[in-house]
């Protein structure tokens, strides 16, 4: 039984970073292919896929209290069945931990490090994350509590330095092109970026306090969904349509902040906090993973495989994304579908399962002799 | 990068020895698809191999339904 447990401010925390880690590189460019001007209310509409996933968790833990979702899959439907959802759980998992890399491989390569080959830095990142996920979820939580100053202080001086430069032009006429290219927009961010926050299903276990789940939920949705909007926002105000050309159009705005002769190419603190948030959302993953896989194998402990599946995680972001055009296909057309039915539609069923089983149970029970 | 791949499946295996036979063999299963993956990169083996594909198939024409739909 694990003894480690997480605070619901360390559990909003990391969930954010969960989130944000590679959102506010992907969503700003993703958003440039649908629409430009109105991509802030794409981003406001994002909200709804933490909503989504915060109206399931409700259901889940309401039917399942606080079991892990691969626990409660094997629990409801037994070992077959259970155990090839759960298997399913675990492949999402790890396919999404796989992308995470290889975006990091690839932002890493093409802004800091060109000349460094991209398994290299892929194998630093996940030596890097294997060793969080070793120490177990309270280490990982409190990594991503320290980071946490760097980016609420860098994060407002980046925004505040780059308004000089924002042209709120850029943004009108509002809605010009109607409501279509803004909800398709939304898609990615929502139904993608969104439904990472189900990661949570695999967290409960370590919660401290069960009501507090869902409130870390709505208070992470409601948080990433303002930040990417005001991000969104500003960058478009600065680099105006060029959004739509830029592979990583946040960095591009940072890069413009100039004050004077005094301060300029500040675009490192940005790398820097992009790269330790995204770390941050690998550990999480890969804790995630590491304990579906203890629940599905009957494991001794997490541990067990925190380095092997690293190695594989890494292994697997070169071998299944072999060019960088394929990590972009896969987000835009093939996640959101894919992530809500294994967010939504399993985690969804499986509570209903749980009922539906409890109701006959108690229906099947001997009747007392009230007589 | 092969070279990479076996010394850190070797160097993983130390670390963390496995205690039943069971974690022992899902531990070499894993390990192994470390080596092979890497050699797939590496070496361009099994070019035709698309791992994404059936989720394209599934999934890709589902979202392709959502953009045209809205």
């Amino acid at each position: 039984m694990e003894k480690e447990r997480i605070s619901s401010t360390q559990l909003v925390v990391l969930l954010i970073w969960t989130t944000l880690g590679t959102g506010i590189v992907t969503i700003p460019y993703v958003l440039g292919l649908f629409t430009v001007r109105d991509g802030w209310i794409s981003t406001l509409l994002s909200s709804a896929g933490g909503l989504l996933v915060t109206a399931v968790a409700w259901l889940y833990i309401r039917m399942l209290e606080m079991r892990r979702l691969t626990e409660a899959l094997l629990r409801t439907f037994g070992p077959v069945v259970g155990r090839a959802l759960g298997l399913w759980v675990v492949f999402w998992i790890w396919i999404s931990n796989c992308t995470v890399l290889r975006e990091l491989e690839l932002f890493v390569g093409n802004t800091i490090l060109p000349r460094t080959p991209e398994y290299v830095i892929g194998f630093l990142a996940s030596t890097t994350f294997a060793y969080a996920v070793y120490m177990g979820v309270e280490v990982l939580a409190r990594t991503g509590e320290f980071i946490l100053p760097l980016s609420a202080v860098v994060g407002p001086v980046l925004i505040m330095l780059s308004l000089q430069y924002m042209d709120i032009h850029e943004m009108m006429p509002v809605l010009a092109d109607g409501w279509s290219p803004v909800l398709r927009g939304a898609v990615v961010p929502a139904l993608a970026y969104g439904m990472e926050f189900g990661i949570v299903l695999q967290y409960l276990h370590a919660v401290n306090h069960r009501q507090s789940v869902l409130g870390s939920l709505v208070m992470s949705t409601g948080l990433v969904s303002v930040v990417l909007t005001i991000v969104v926002a500003i960058t478009v105000g600065v680099t105006g349509h060029s959004v739509s050309y830029l592979n990583y159009p946040v960095l591009e705005m940072v890069r413009t902040i100039r004050v004077g002769r005094f301060l300029e190419r500040i675009d490192t603190l940005y790398v820097m906090a992009v790269m330790s948030t995204i770390f941050i959302k690998l550990g999480a993953f890969h804790y995630a993973w590491c304990e579906g896989m203890k629940d599905i194998f009957g494991l001794s402990s997490h541990r067990t495989l925190a380095v092997p599946g690293a190695l594989s995680v890494w292994a697997g972001s070169l071998a299944v994304f072999a060019k960088a055009g394929t990590v972009e296909h896969f987000i835009i057309t093939d996640v959101p579908s894919y992530f809500v039915f294994t967010v939504l539609v399993i985690p969804a069923v499986t509570a209903l399962a749980a009922w539906w089983k409890q109701r006959r149970t108690h229906r099947g029970a001997p009747r007392r002799n009230v007589a | 990068m092969i070279a990479m791949a076996i010394v850190a499946c070797v160097v993983s295996y130390l670390i963390h020895r496995p205690t039943s036979w069971r974690e022992r063999v899902l531990t070499w299963a894993i390990l192994l698809c470390v080596v092979g993956l890497s050699l797939r990169t590496a070496l361009h083996l099994w070019p035709n191999l698309d791992v994404l594909g059936p989720l394209d198939l599934v999934f890709g024409s589902l979202t392709r339904v959502i953009y045209k739909v809205l």
